[in-house]
């Protein structure tokens, strides 16, 4: 049996029915791998301070040993703290796991966007499941939310520019094309060890702009609630108020 | 020696640079503090599992928390071991509620007055800065030469910004050379900034209209360098893509 999943806004993956064992499955294998029991909670200092590599980088299946049972504990909390405490830890062991080793996707060309962007999922556990993108040389991937997901963006290969935003006050439903306003509160470069994160309560908006060689990395993208959905985001070129960042925007619904 | 024993060993009245531009002067609060606190942070002793917990860290339980890890994890400084080691301080971090004020002085840092900040008892391997920052004030960008930062806003808002060389870095560097802007990213509290000695190792701040307050948690892992280097900027990017300036060091 297979199933049609939206893993990240705009890009649909085949699953085969055996990555759709229920949770508590997979958290039990991962804890039982581990060697961490039910009853022996993981502990976020012993696995902080483990070394399961000789040359403190980590390979696969060290990176999964090492951040998957914390993080299963820390994703209980999905409080603005708690989904950042979470980032930080999945970032802060991603960061150190050597990047030969992190699995590659089969990637799909995303729509006919030109110069071309392509998805695949290289990971899927609990609780995060990893995104593969590839931009071409000036490939522009429009801004978008994750409502309810938060984001942890390594940058692998190449440059490529994210832009975070936060939606000011309210804002209408995906199926309103009434405009409302965003913030820009983040403008960086990612490249090679580089990280971006968001979270369902902060920067949930972003965009990437590829640089002239292209960009390669990974998401690993986790739910902290329910899967409600998402949408592309129509962005004014120049600023409304350009002290504070503050664009006009507007919800274009998931193709581009 | 390093920094918190720097400060430790300070006699009242006395005062040394505990981090670029920042000059720190033993009150005589601090000491007893930082000797009850210290007690606290003894690999071994931390044992609170607050992994699951949606409960907010004390300072004093942050310390105790975070001080045995970092002090296995801060040996390793090259780029990935020094992200690794401030995200994870960064994981604890965002778990605190607050943080003690301490005595502040003008920071020396800023481009005007407004800037504020004192050193809180943190334990080794690193120290712990407590800034504040006037509506609109500025902290002129600075590099650090020898220690890395974890920057925690606790109040307010502020805009940070990092910069690196383009290139090799060489803080003698004479004349003008280029920099690139790293990142620009606005900071509320419960978030973070991170200055990696690798990476983005210049940072700069503005504060917002309802000014700002925060944590630097620095930690030495470079030879002390006597001047801090201040990174002067063309106004306008001389690329706009991917934002490189012209630019040229001042002490």
């Amino acid at each position: 049996m297979k199933t049609i999943d939206e893993v990240t806004p705009g890009f649909s993956e085949t699953r085969r029915r055996v990555l759709g064992a229920p949770a508590s499955i997979a958290a039990a294998f991962i804890l039982e791998r581990a060697g961490v029991g039910f009853a022996n909670e993981p502990s976020q200092e012993k696995s902080a301070m483990t070394e399961l590599n000789t040359d403190g980088r980590l390979d696969w299946a060290a990176f999964l040993k090492q951040c998957e049972p914390v993080a299963h504990e820390l994703h209980k909390d999905s409080s603005a703290a708690g989904q950042d405490a979470y980032l930080h830890w999945v970032a802060s062991n991603i960061a150190r796991a050597r990047t030969t080793d992190i699995p590659r996707a089969k990637v799909g060309r995303f729509g006919a966007v030109e110069p071309a962007i392509r998805f695949g999922v290289s990971y899927r556990g609990q609780p995060f499941f990893i995104v593969e993108w590839q931009l071409e040389p000036g490939a522009f991937l429009p801004p978008h939310c994750h409502p309810n997901a938060s984001v942890c963006t390594l940058g692998l290969e190449g440059e490529a520019r994210i832009r975070n935003f936060e939606i000011q006050g309210e804002a209408p439903s995906f199926t309103s094309r009434q405009s409302f306003l965003v913030r820009e509160t983040h403008n960086e470069i990612i490249g090679p060890g580089r990280i971006n994160t968001l979270s369902a309560k902060r920067d949930n908006i972003h965009t990437f702009q590829a640089g002239k060689n292209g960009a390669r990395g990974i998401d690993i993208s986790t739910y902290h609630g329910p899967d409600v959905g998402f949408s592309f985001i129509e962005l004014a070129t120049t600023p409304r108020e350009p002290e504070r960042r503050v664009f006009e925007a507007a919800w274009k619904g998931q193709s581009i | 020696m390093d920094d918190q024993e720097t400060i430790d060993g300070l006699e009242i009245g006395e005062s040394a640079e505990v981090s670029p531009g920042v000059i720190v002067e033993r009150r005589c609060f601090l000491k007893s503090a930082a000797l009850a606190l210290g007690s606290l942070a003894i690999p071994g002793v931390a044992s609170a599992n607050l992994a699951a917990s949606n409960e907010r860290l004390t300072y004093e339980e942050f310390l105790k928390e975070v001080v045995p890890v970092a002090r296995k994890l801060v040996s390793d400084i090259s780029l990935a071991g020094q992200q690794r080691y401030l995200l994870t301080i960064a994981s604890y971090a965002v778990r605190m509620a607050d943080a003690p004020v301490p005595a502040m002085r003008d920071s020396g840092q800023g481009a005007g007055a407004g800037t504020f900040i004192g050193a809180i008892p943190g334990a080794d391997p690193f120290i712990v800065l407590h800034w504040r920052m006037e509506p609109g004030s500025i902290i002129r960008p600075h590099a650090h030469t020898y220690g890395n930062v974890m920057t925690l806003a606790l109040e307010g808002e502020v805009r940070v910004e990092n910069f690196e060389m383009v290139g090799a870095r060489d803080f003698d560097a004479k004349g003008t050379f280029k920099a690139r802007k790293t990142q620009s990213q606005l900071v509320t509290p419960g978030q973070v900034n991170l200055v990696n000695l690798e990476s983005g190792y210049v940072h700069g701040f503005q504060a917002g209209t309802r000014g700002g307050r925060g944590l630097d948690i620095t930690t030495r892992i470079k030879q002390k360098r006597e001047t801090t280097p201040y990174l002067n900027l063309s106004k306008k990017p001389v690329e706009i893509e991917p934002g490189i300036y012209e630019a040229s060091w001042t002490t």
